[in-house]
């Protein structure tokens, strides 16, 4: 076998700047990115609960288009097809402290984007298990929609909605390195510029991996607390839940 | 009683689909009355007072509340429109209301539940709501539960709560939607207390419910609806002791 454990160790314990800066970028577009998806998401789930089509529609349209093709393509797509057919070409922005290159911009736009579908489908999903006689409670004192909203369902909602966010930034962390593609120097394309210098294929590889895993990690147990804080004064837990367990939840969202 | 008529219903049509539920039916409430509405399940009671704070929209008819319509606004021409959502939220403070599931806000203690509406809505200074709804709380016997949840609290405590939480609204009239019957045997007692003492008080209440007996002793005026109709109505010892309507006698023979 062809290992070199002090290679391993070295690019594990004593990461060079490259790696820093990937692992910087990872963070930051998966943050963004995230952000971005929660407020497209939270925007499509309250157009898609209305009863006018002309909101109705297109986010439907929205959620079927991201679901119904691959997250790669759509990078590809919103920065490379794009530009090619002459319609829309991302440029670097001077922002004064640091200039933020164009596909860094796609990439947080295409994640984003690719991650409101879902979570306009988790957000929906959170608002509809708010029981009815919440909202005619709110209405019968002199509510107006969006307090009604504000106030009364979404922080609700938000029990239901908080252990799929968990998930959903899980993945998010792990689909940045389809970015790579389009030349964004996050984790995964820094570890095969290292490798097209140093040939350690498997040994950098192997980093990566375990990087990919203590980010994920760290971001799990962030994700328990989260649960337990929101769960807090919750009697009662949503009816699935009540009906499946916690873990058999997990797995049947199946992402 | 002579009041000013703070309710009036005049031919409210209500249909689910082909479902008709009411089919015309007329209602007048004056200021400090206490009306009760009887009927088999079915009658449509429940559905009647909900358009009447408009839960539920109405397919012909009119209901006015302190003589203004709920849901339209008359143009000088005298055509209706139908109003906006911010005024048909600004006229429901007039209206509190009592759900039989309760509905009270999971994620508040009590005392919040009963000042989230007079702060949000009304724009209260918190400090005087939370003084009023201390006080709505001593009134409803539960000044010790004001940091308590509603999961921490029994069926007829969280009515009362409930109660509470319509009252910080000041409004003109109160509407009950079978306000004891999601409740233990054990704890119905202290939510009718609770109604009647606000009866009392001089409320104006419309109440629908299954409980005769509050109906004998608090009403002042019994409403039986039959399969969306207003069959009969009168005083208490007129209605349960000498009905004119078979469909009421009917009734009143299988829950007495």
């Amino acid at each position: 076998m062809n290992f070199n454990w002090d290679i391993f160790w070295h690019y594990l314990l004593q990461p060079s700047d490259i790696y820093l800066y990937g692992l910087w970028l990872t963070l930051t577009i998966s943050v963004l990115a995230m952000l971005l998806g929660c407020s497209l998401g939270l925007l499509a789930a309250l157009m898609r609960l209305s009863r006018n089509p002309l909101l109705q529609y297109p986010v439907r349209f929205y959620v079927w288009l991201m679901r119904g093709t691959p997250l790669l393509v759509q990078i590809v797509f919103l920065y490379t097809a794009l530009a090619a057919g002459g319609i829309f070409r991302f440029e670097d922005l001077d922002l004064g402290l640091f200039t933020l290159p164009g596909n860094i911009q796609a990439a947080i736009i295409a994640l984003g984007l690719n991650e409101g579908a879902y979570m306009a489908e988790i957000i929906r999903a959170g608002i509809g298990a708010v029981d009815r006689g919440q909202y005619e409670a709110g209405r019968s004192l002199g509510m107006t929609f969006p307090k009604l909203m504000r106030r009364i369902v979404l922080p609700q909602a938000l029990r239901v909605i908080v252990p799929p966010i968990g998930n959903e930034f899980n993945v998010m962390l792990k689909n940045t390195t389809l970015v790579s593609v389009i030349g964004v120097p996050e984790l995964l394309l820094s570890t095969q510029m290292v490798t097209s210098a140093t040939f350690r294929v498997f040994e950098l590889y192997l980093v990566v991996a375990i990087y990919f895993l203590a980010l994920t990690t760290v971001w799990g147990f962030f994700q328990r607390w989260l649960e337990r804080r929101f769960g807090k004064a919750d009697a009662h837990a949503s009816a699935p839940r009540r009906l499946f367990g916690r873990h058999a939840m997990k797995l049947l969202r199946g992402r | 009683m002579n009041g000013e008529i703070v309710i009036q219903a005049q031919g409210v049509h209500k249909a689910f689909g082909e479902l008709e539920i009411l089919k015309g039916v007329s209602l007048e409430v004056r200021r400090g009355e206490v009306v009760v509405l009887i009927g088999a399940s079915g009658s449509g009671k429940t559905t009647f007072i909900r358009c009447i704070n408009l839960l539920e929209d109405i397919q012909a008819g009119s209901i006015r509340v302190n003589g203004a319509l709920m849901g339209y606004r008359e143009r000088p021409d005298g055509r209706l429109v139908r109003d906006s959502e911010r005024n048909i939220a600004r006229r429901r403070r007039d209206i509190g209301m009592v759900f039989q599931r309760f509905n009270l806000f999971p994620h508040m203690t009590a005392l919040e539940n009963i000042i989230e509406a007079p702060i949000q809505v009304l724009g209260v200074a918190r400090d005087t709501a939370v003084a009023e709804a201390r006080a709505l709380l001593a009134r409803v016997r539960l000044s010790e539960k004001a940091d308590h949840y509603p999961a921490q609290l029994s069926g007829g405590q969280q009515q009362r709560v409930a109660i509470a939480r319509a009252l910080a609204m000041k409004p003109q009239a109160m509407l009950f939607d079978e306000p004891t019957s999601a409740l233990d045997p054990e704890t119905v007692g202290e939510v009718l207390e609770v109604m009647k003492a606000l009866a009392e008080d001089g409320m104006t209440m419309v109440v629908v419910t299954h409980e005769m007996g509050f109906a004998k002793e608090v009403a002042d005026r019994v409403v039986v609806l039959h399969q969306g109709e207003l069959i009969e109505e009168g005083p208490p010892a007129q209605v349960f002791g000498n009905p004119h309507h078979p469909r009421t006698r009917e009734f009143l023979s299988r829950v007495l």
